[in-house]
């Protein structure tokens, strides 16, 4: 039985390459191996709590009427066609204080995974979502397309860790609908190369007094090429959004963020805060910011910078005592940095300890 | 008083321009030196090249540090051995105030003093903001001080520490260089104003430098008694005549 031999194997090198990235899905959650979920562990608090964990395949023929209700409602796709996905419904006023994690796995050569995920978090409900991305394999490609609902008056918060290699290409699209006074937070965090990287993110805000963040670090690193494109629409009055992102340009990357805020109701705020860093010469680093507005009564701002190192910065932290590559790595870990005051503390240690990784690894 | 700091006729060049010409300068532990001199002497050129910032090549002379030759040292070197500079201009860095207390205080074991720092300097609105980044005078003077003692340094290089500060910070600046100095560190404070030294108890040697060259030497109140008197006039006859 050579064949469930490796399967092991490759279990068990996609969970520790998923533990190394703070995606702990053995605590919590289900491991994706390109179409099989090949591990599966969900609390029994979480089952007494009347959450829903499971394959999205499952869901459609358990939950039909959950799945038509929020499902495929923002992406039009044929579920038929889909390999696999996670399927998550947070019960009415149920909160829930740890992390939910989930994890996808390419893992042969070739493989063409398609994934379609729908989270579901109703009324008065609490949830964090941890998803990590990941491959064991240097050709493959990664579809995926997710859809979260936050119901009136949820918090949902969503850390993405996307940790692939080289030739790999992945096509990324987020869909995201808030009802009012719901409360979004998008963490997201690409640290190593791949071929090529197209990734869509859409927060429509629908209720009232509704609030988005979202957080974009990305590393582009080797020959990269990356393309954020993150859209915010504040069509509910009294809505507000932030999208801030880090961009470091390394090796012969190429990256490009846009980030759009579009105003469509009276007594919204938004803001986008885009910062790119090179510390190649052959990295190029593109960043859009794009603010739209149809109604006077809306608070629209950007701030955009790209720039690099400059020396007076690290001679000034060498005659703190660090050496010049300390200095340079302290100098990319402050400039990853995009604030976590807003972030519940059981994501913080999952971001920071992402973050000291990357700034030490990328020198 | 055991000497801790000396600078034998040393001379700097930035970009292959001589800066400071043949300049020396003693600080023992526990002094308060002071060196004076009108906007663009070449002071805090010498601070840098005591510091070992790139760039500030030192073409002659040498710098001997409680008696070893620290010359030709990195400057990171320089300040683990306990040479610690506050720099009179600071540049932005992407590094909120907080992490590089946090780096700091863990590097140099100084974490007992971040508390009381933070709190005296009045840094706590600071904290999450990164360095320097619209920043007052006196916020960049106050957080310059505080990591420069959280380095734990036996030598203070405070290069303007009172400028562009409000009074009521001044004095906490020199209740700091004060208590630096009884916990025995060498402090050698550079002001061209000469404003914070009424608030310093015991001034050690003070020296006036002018073109790049030290042109006077004497106890800092007479320095300062000078200077108060007839400005930096005198001093550039002085310079002129050496
Ligand atoms: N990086 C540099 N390149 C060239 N000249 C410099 C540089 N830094 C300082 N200088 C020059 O050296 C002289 C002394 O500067 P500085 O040491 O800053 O004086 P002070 O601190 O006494 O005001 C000035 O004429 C200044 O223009
Ligand atoms: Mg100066």
């Amino acid at each position: 039985m050579s064949i469930t031999i490796s399967m092991a194997e490759l279990l068990k090198k996609a969970l520790n390459k998923a533990s190394s990235m703070g995606v702990e899905v053995t605590r919590q959650g289900s491991l994706i191996l390109n179409e099989q979920t090949a591990f599966k562990l969900v609390s029994k608090l979480l089952e007494e709590l009347g959450v829903i964990y499971i394959g999205i395949k499952e869901a459609v023929k358990e939950y039909p009427d959950l799945v038509e209700k929020y499902g495929l409602k923002k992406v039009r796709i044929d579920l038929r066609e889909v390999d696999n996905g996670i399927f998550i419904y947070v019960p009415k006023n149920t909160k829930l204080i740890d992390p939910v994690y989930n994890c996808f796995v390419l893992a042969s050569k070739g493989f063409v995974q398609r994934v379609y995920n729908l989270i579901v978090v109703d009324d008065g409900g609490e949830a964090i979502g941890v998803t990590g991305c990941l491959s064991l394999v240097h050709e493959a490609i990664h579809s995926s397309h997710e859809e979260a609902y936050v119901g009136m008056g949820s918090k949902y918060y969503k850390i993405m860790i996307h940790n692939w290699l080289p030739k790999v290409v992945v096509s990324a699209i987020k869909r995201v609908t808030l009802m009012s006074e719901a409360n979004y937070y998008d963490y997201y965090i690409n640290s190593t190369s791949l071929d090529r990287m197209n990734f869509i993110t859409e927060v429509f805000h629908e209720g009232e007094r509704s609030l988005s963040r979202v957080d974009q670090v990305v590393i582009g690193s080797e020959e990269s090429k990356l393309r954020y494109i993150t859209t915010t629409y504040l069509s509910a009055s009294n809505s507000s959004t932030e999208i801030v992102s880090r961009v470091l340009g390394v090796d012969e990357s190429y990256i490009e963020t846009k980030s759009s805020i579009i105003a469509v109701k009276p007594g919204v705020k938004g803001h986008v805060e885009c910062r790119g860093l090179l510390i190649s010469d052959r990295a190029a680093i593109v960043t859009v910011p794009v603010l739209k507005s149809s109604i006077s009564d809306s608070t629209l701002t950007h701030e955009a910078s790209i720039g690099r190192i400059k020396r007076d910065e690290v001679e000034y932290l060498m005659a703190r005592g660090f050496s010049e590559d300390e200095a340079v790595s302290l100098i990319i870990r402050g400039f990853l940095e995009t604030g976590l005051d807003k972030v519940p503390e059981k994501m913080k240690p999952i971001i920071s300890t992402t973050l000291d990784r990357l700034s030490s690894a990328k020198m | 008083m055991a000497e801790l700091l000396h600078v034998e006729g040393v001379s700097v060049s930035v970009d292959n321009v001589a800066i400071v010409r043949d300049a020396s300068i003693e600080v023992s532990r526990g002094e308060i030196a002071v060196l004076m001199g009108p906007n663009g002497s070449g002071k805090s050129t010498l601070l840098k090249a005591i510091a070992g910032l790139p760039g500030y090549r030192i073409v002659s002379g040498r710098i001997i540090y409680y008696g070893n030759d620290i010359t030709h040292l990195e400057p990171w070197n320089r300040a683990r051995m306990g040479i610690a500079l506050a720099f009179q201009n600071p540049p932005k860095i992407y590094l909120k105030v907080g992490n590089i207390i946090d780096r700091l205080s863990k590097t140099y074991g100084s974490t007992d003093l971040v508390n009381d720092v933070v709190k005296e300097l009045g840094l706590s609105q600071l904290i999450n903001r990164d360095l320097y980044s619209g920043f007052s005078g006196g916020e960049i003077k106050r957080v310059e001080l505080a990591l420069t003692i959280l380095m734990k340094p036996k030598l203070a290089l405070l290069d303007e520490p009172d400028s562009g500060v409000d009074v009521d910070s001044i004095k906490r600046i020199a209740m700091y260089i004060n208590r630096l100095a009884e916990n025995n560190v060498g402090v050698l404070i550079v002001t061209h104003t000469g404003y914070i030294l009424r608030y310093i108890e015991n001034l050690g040697r003070g020296y006036v430098m002018i073109d790049g060259r030290i042109v006077y030497s004497a106890p800092s109140y007479e320095v300062v008694k000078k200077i108060m008197v007839s400005g930096y006039g005198e001093f550039n006859k002085m310079g002129g005549m050496s």
